[in-house]
């Protein structure tokens, strides 16, 4: 019988990017289980005022993709470790623009992905989750 | 190796039930990859359709007896994707939902999508073993 | 398309394409799943690994009504018993009918 696994939240190191506790919402940012991290679904957020962007979907494809790199670093993992990423859209028409931002953050060897359109909330663009090796 | 975790009661056991080509949960790396729970009587394998509260209680409470019966528990939730029907049920889905997850819940993210056979609700998850 | 990772080979969104090609190859959602999923034993077979390693498969559907036609093609894939699954509808893109995206043992 193998050893079981810890679990351990993970929190990002700018509070702003905390939707967890700033909503009082029952998960965490993300948690480190074994060899891998899982994130919460991140949505674009300015990382200096902490607000909802509701620009283009490149700016906000830009920020959630910027801080979840910043939520990785904050485990001790980065982005190049993610190993699958989800994105869902709210319009299914912003798939092209949302992969020309996509593939700045992930140019070489990019993790897994699947992207589709549902319903999202607070008229967020995008929400973007994924899957890393810890560091 | 992945290991299979069987229905712990026949109504888990989507397959008889509904012809669903799915086992209910896989071990495999130290995780638990569960099938996405879905509100039936766990004895019967019956539709519980009701208000998401009612359905998310029954869904909950299966994945309480299948974690258990791998040697997982919710305590142990890693990951989940809780898909809604519709996203203007998020604050009731938190409501049901803290109360299962109150120390140290998993990451979560919160897909609105069509689910099947009209249910509001359904729970994706991993746990760690 | 696939990333081994830790324990893990993570597989992504596949849509029904000609595997040398690329092309796409829109159908009904039947036809779409029996081409992902030959084209998924191909790519696992590649990489060292088999369908009997998969741990978990997700697959979003353009509409649940289509999940029976789904299902009857899935099952013939997958050798017993078959692994975890999740299935929901959502909008998908391009007029695609079905992605199926799968976690497997390396």
């Amino acid at each position: 019988m193998t050893e079981k696994l810890e679990r351990v939240a993970i929190t990002p190191r700018n509070p702003l990017l905390n939707a967890s506790r700033a909503g009082n919402l029952p998960h965490v940012p993300g948690i480190r289980v074994g060899d891998y991290i899982f994130l919460s679904g991140m949505v674009p957020v300015d990382p200096q005022t902490g607000e909802r962007s509701h620009g283009p979907i490149a700016e906000q494809v830009r920020l959630t993709l910027s801080n979840m790199a910043h939520m990785l670093e904050s485990a001790g993992s980065s982005l190049d470790r993610a190993v699958r990423v989800h994105v869902v859209l709210a319009d299914i028409s912003d798939m092209a623009e949302m992969d020309r931002v996509y593939r700045e953050f992930f140019p070489v060897d990019p993790p897994a992905r699947t992207a589709w359109s549902m319903q999202l909330r607070f008229g967020n663009g995008c929400e973007i989750e994924c899957v890393a090796l810890a560091g | 190796m992945r290991e299979i975790i069987p229905a712990p009661l026949p109504g888990l056991d989507l397959r008889q039930h509904y012809g669903h080509h799915q086992s209910p949960a896989i071990r495999a790396g130290g995780l638990i990859f569960c099938s996405g729970m879905l509100p039936i009587d766990p004895r019967t394998g019956e539709r519980c359709h009701g208000t998401l509260t009612s359905e998310a209680h029954v869904i909950f409470g299966n994945l309480k007896l299948l974690l258990e019966s791998a040697g997982s528990s919710l305590d142990r939730l890693v990951q989940v994707h809780a898909l809604i029907y519709d996203s203007i049920e998020y604050d009731v889905l938190n409501r049901v939902y803290r109360q299962y997850v109150a120390s140290g819940p998993p990451a979560r993210t919160v897909w609105t999508a069509q689910i099947e056979a009209g249910f509001k609700v359904e729970l994706d998850v991993i746990a760690a073993a | 398309m696939a990333v081994r990772g830790g324990a893990f080979i993570f597989v992504s969104g596949l849509t029904a394409i000609d595997p040398q090609t690329g092309e796409r190859r829109p159908g009904t959602t039947a036809s779409e799943t029996r081409q992902i999923l030959a084209n998924l034993r191909q790519l696992l077979e590649a990489a060292g690994s088999s369908l009997d390693r998969v741990v978990k498969v997700n697959v979003l559907l353009h509409s649940m009504l289509e999940a029976p036609n789904m299902n009857e093609v899935y099952a013939r894939f997958f050798p017993e018993p078959p692994p975890a699954r999740t299935v929901c509808g959502a909008r998908l893109p391009d007029g695609i009918k079905v992605i199926i995206e799968c976690t497997v043992l390396a």
